[in-house]
């Protein structure tokens, strides 16, 4: 008898990548606002104005824990029927006046003033123009798009036009592209490629000011770490400016050898080197997860994570032990689910809240790995979850350190009290 | 000499000699013109404390049983307040989207609205849908209640006649750019009773309750003090069981319900109740006032009862609207909260402190803070509102106080305020934490949002009971911060 696979049970909906949402489906989708504001939220020397109703420039705020100001147009319903432009132009005089250390600002254009068909460009150009300091309009209206991927799209536009030509630095320096210091990640990052010797310029967007994303053509090499959202910004610096790049991950131990070993070839630094820090990496991580790994071995995990992070953190569960049963992107691409295929038994695309909790209800798996807005729907169902983006306190999970915190986490999800006296303890008299 | 001691010797340069060269980590702080601080100056708004409309609508909508919102918008108009409910309550929050695309803004959110409304029935089996609508929506000009005529249309030829008794339908138009979080759910209030409300001609006793936006430690509260008067309550947008319910494990039926909320058929009797009575004047009265215009149902719009005067307001009210006397139990509450403001008054009198939040929130809370003794210097009301600012007016009269009222501000006008004049406390919400962290003075969080500490929707902050916890955790922020190592304190 051939065995029976998760996709003939028809637990969930198989769904290729790309397709527009169905309404009413509880998608955990969002729109392309606010991907452009995760890309671009914590680029320091910049000012934000959000040109649109309060609610975007309110929620605006709570990007990747980024505590720097948001700016709004205000729109009003005056401003609706008569149009903003002139409110837009003073609100930019305006906050180039109150911030004086901004070197240009982001004019982010959302539903409203997509629609009523705002002559933007042309505002921010005489803007500049007059100020001197450069304005970049990220068109970003919420429809414009089935997902959050277009908004990353546009936002890594901005920035490329940011980027300016300067002489190479001489020296192996490298710029982390689509990494977003999750949980102090770029810390970890820069000290791990400190060790073989190579120097990180810039990391967009974990670590970038406006100035600091301008020089980004010094470096000789750039590393690709999200591909849905930055591939294609990779390969225009590479047209422009003749910067190769290369796909790399730090998430797992078999990436993280991989990545050094490349980078370390790809500058001409000693093997030995590279080498002796994947072996120390190593050694010390596999004594300290050693302990936990009893717990790991043939659990069953889920995955329902955005889009670059399934391949990654499906790496991570099977080097730890785990099972992946299903793994399911939010707006996946092709490159995507090729990279976790192979981990997971199987592969979908934007699954709704109904469809997600059914399988679930089946599947009873031993843990999800979901992110932070959608945790608390398994934990309702007596489902332990791991939350991405990790908050800081629970600390990076790149590079070794990160395998080893990673690691530490799930054990604590796994062996928290709470499961067992909430399945094997009910109340009796 | 002090002592006789011998003068140490001191090898190398001396401190006066040491010449350090001294790099400013960053640039120099330039004020900003004093022209562009006052809100009312500038077409650019900084920080706001307020929200977009549909958030106030879906907050209510939550509050009742089997009910799911239906944001006619684009996705992020969904994913950000679903964010916004996670963080707060750390509950599923089941919001449904019209998933709107280039395709909606251009023909119109027809075909999104009668799909996603027959998805919603198939898979959800919910008694209510609210269609929540956005900017995008409005600026198209959707006409909802004909899209929706033309769903149920379609439902019943596909599901029979029966889906139109099952599921209920509201409309709750809200523009974000037309008003905040605090006028969705005023609007919401209305159109929930506008459309389900009905008289059958028999009065009842039953006294109804429009809460505003209080977590639901608040309503439990408020529940506590209506079950020791012996009144025939019931709560509309109750989200004291849907917003934070107990964890179970595997529930034998899917989808997901929270087992508590306001029910469809109590929203139906509010024809026929003995008074209905608006707790916060700017989230809810409209639907209060509604009621009266309409039914004849006698309105009742108090300010929500935090502190002793507030609550001792909303009981008088309901003792002299539901004809019963005031219990012997309440009157020890009261007792206990004044016994407790009498304990530490040395810690809350004369404090100067600044306030920030939505209007009903702060009005209230101002009173509270009058009557602790403490000095309201900053108030900032994140929306736009009269009776917040007329009520504030009179309890800073009573008081003998005369703090800076910025009705309707952003953060930035408020925080440069208090940059400049430090206060010894602050009473806000989770987004004052940087100013609070950058001029080192302790936060008390409370109102809409508190998302970085957690247990703080369950902790009420209204009535007796609620003001004692809302003042225990001020004196508490107070010592920590003004008076950390006493370990002598007698």
């Amino acid at each position: 008898m051939e065995p029976l696979l998760l996709q003939q049970l028809e637990i969930l909906p198989q769904r290729p990548c790309g397709l527009i949402t169905e309404p009413g489906s509880m998608s955990q989708r969002s729109c392309v606002y606010f991907g452009a504001r995760y890309v671009l939220g914590p680029v320091r020397e910049a000012v934000h104005l959000v040109h649109g109703a309060i609610g975007c420039a309110h929620y605006g705020k709570m990007v990747r824990g980024t505590p720097a100001p948001v700016w709004s147009t205000d729109m009003v319903e005056k401003d609706v029927i008569f149009g903003a432009g002139e409110k837009l132009r003073k609100a930019l005089l305006e906050a180039f006046s109150l911030a004086s250390d901004a070197r240009g600002a982001f004019v982010y254009l959302t539903c409203v003033s997509g629609l009523i068909g705002e002559d933007v460009t042309s505002v921010a150009q005489e803007v500049s123009k007059k100020t001197g300091r450069g304005i970049k309009v990220v068109s970003c209206p919420g429809f414009s798009a089935p997902s959050q991927s277009k908004g990353h799209f546009l936002a890594y536009q901005a920035l490329f036009e940011l980027i300016r030509p300067m002489p190479p630095a001489g020296r192996p320096l490298v710029n982390l592209i689509g990494e977003y210091n999750v949980g102090g990640e770029t810390a970890v990052i820069k000290d791990l490629l400190k060790k073989i010797g190579v120097e990180v310029h810039v990391s967009l967007t974990g670590e970038a000011s406006w100035s600091q994303v301008e020089s980004m053509s010094q470096a000789g090499l750039n590393l690709l770490f999200c591909g849905t959202t930055a591939e294609d910004f990779c390969r225009k610096m590479k047209e422009a400016f003749g910067i190769p790049y290369m796909k790399v991950s730090f998430y797992g131990l078999k990436s993280i050898a991989a990545s050094l070993r490349k980078i370390g070839a790809f500058f001409g630094l000693p093997e030995e080197r590279v080498e002796e820090v994947i072996a120390r990496g190593e050694q010390i991580t596999l004594e300290k997860i050693f302990p936990w790994r009893r717990e790991f071995v043939g659990k069953r995990a889920v995955i329902v994570l955005g889009a670059h992070r399934l391949g990654p953190q499906g790496k991570m569960l099977r080097e730890l032990g785990f099972e992946v049963e299903f793994a399911a992107s939010i707006f996946g691409r092709r490159e995507d689910h090729h990279e976790a295929q192979p981990l997971a038994g199987m592969v979908t695309d934007n699954p709704g809240d109904e469809e997600l909790e059914r399988a679930l209800w089946l599947l009873c798996p031993d843990i999800v790995l979901t992110n932070a807005r959608e945790q608390w729907r398994p934990i309702k169902l007596g489902i332990p979850v791991l939350s991405f983006p990790q908050p800081k306190e629970r600390g990076p999970y790149a590079g070794y350190v990160g395998l080893v915190n990673f690691a530490r986490d799930l054990y604590r999800c796994l062996k928290a009290p709470v499961w067992k006296l909430l399945r094997k303890e009910p109340l009796s008299i | 000499m002090i002592n006789h001691v011998k003068e140490i010797p001191i090898e190398g340069i001396t401190y006066k000699n040491l010449k350090i060269e001294k790099k400013p980590l960053t640039l120099e702080y330039v004020p900003p013109p004093p022209e562009l601080v006052p809100a009312k100056n500038r077409a650019v708004c900084i920080d706001p404390s307020r929200t977009c409309m549909p958030f106030g609508a879906m907050w209510a909508t939550l509050g009742v049983h089997r009910a799911i919102p239906f944001v006619q918008g684009a996705q992020g108009c969904t994913t950000y307040v679903r964010y916004t409910f996670s963080r707060i309550f750390r509950e599923p929050a089941t919001i449904a989207n019209a998933s709107f695309h280039e395709d909606a803004a251009v023909f119109g959110g027809r075909k999104n609205l009668i799909r996603g409304v027959r998805n919603l029935v198939c898979r959800y089996q919910p008694e209510l849908i609210a269609i929540v609508t956005t900017c995008s929506s409005e600026v198209i000009g959707d006409d909802i209640h004909s899209f929706l005529y033309e769903a149920l249309d379609i439902m019943e030829e596909e599901m029979g006649p029966e889906v139109r008794d099952v599921v209920k339908f509201v409309v709750v138009n809200t523009p974000s750019f037309a008003g905040s979080h605090v006028e969705g759910y005023n609007r919401a209030a209305r159109e929930f009773l506008k459309t389900l409300a009905k008289q059958s001609g028999e009065s009842t006793e039953e006294m109804y309750f429009i809460p505003g936006m209080m977590s639901p430690g608040d309503i439990r509260e408020l529940k506590h003090m209506l079950e020791l008067m012996g009144i025939n309550y019931h709560i509309l947008f109750d989200i004291s069981d849907t917003l934070d319910c107990p964890l179970v494990g595997m529930p034998n039926k899917i989808p997901y319900y929270p087992p508590g909320g306001t029910r469809v058929e109590e929203f139906v009797r509010a024809g026929d109740a003995r008074a209905i009575f608006a707790l916060s004047p700017d989230a809810g009265s409209a639907g209060a006032k509604w009621l009266e215009r309409r039914y004849k149902v006698p309105a009742y719009v108090t300010t929500m009862p935090i502190g002793v005067k507030n609550t001792d307001r909303l009981i008088k009210a309901l003792a002299e609207a539901a004809d019963r006397p005031i219990p012997d139990r309440l009157r020890w509450e009261r007792g206990i909260l004044l016994d407790a403001m009498a304990d530490t008054l040395h810690y809350t009198m004369m404090k100067r402190v600044a306030l920030c939040g939505d209007p009903d929130f702060v009005a209230a809370a101002t009173r509270f803070v009058c009557e602790l003794g403490m000095i309201p210097t900053y108030i900032l009301i994140g929306t736009k509102s009269r009776s917040a600012e007329e009520s504030i007016k009179e309890a800073c009269e009573e008081y003998g106080y005369s703090p800076v009222i910025m009705n309707g501000s952003d953060q930035f006008e408020w925080e440069y305020a208090l940059k400049n004049d430090f206060p010894d406390v602050i009473l806000g919400h989770s987004r004052c934490v940087s100013i609070a962290r950058e001029i080192e003075v302790p936060l008390v969080r409370f109102g809409f949002p508190v998302y970085d500490r957690v247990g703080y929707q369950r902790e009420p902050i209204i009535g007796y009971r609620g003001g004692e916890r809302f003042l225990t955790r001020i004196v508490n922020a107070i010592l920590d911060h003004h008076y950390p190592d006493d370990r002598v304190h007698q």
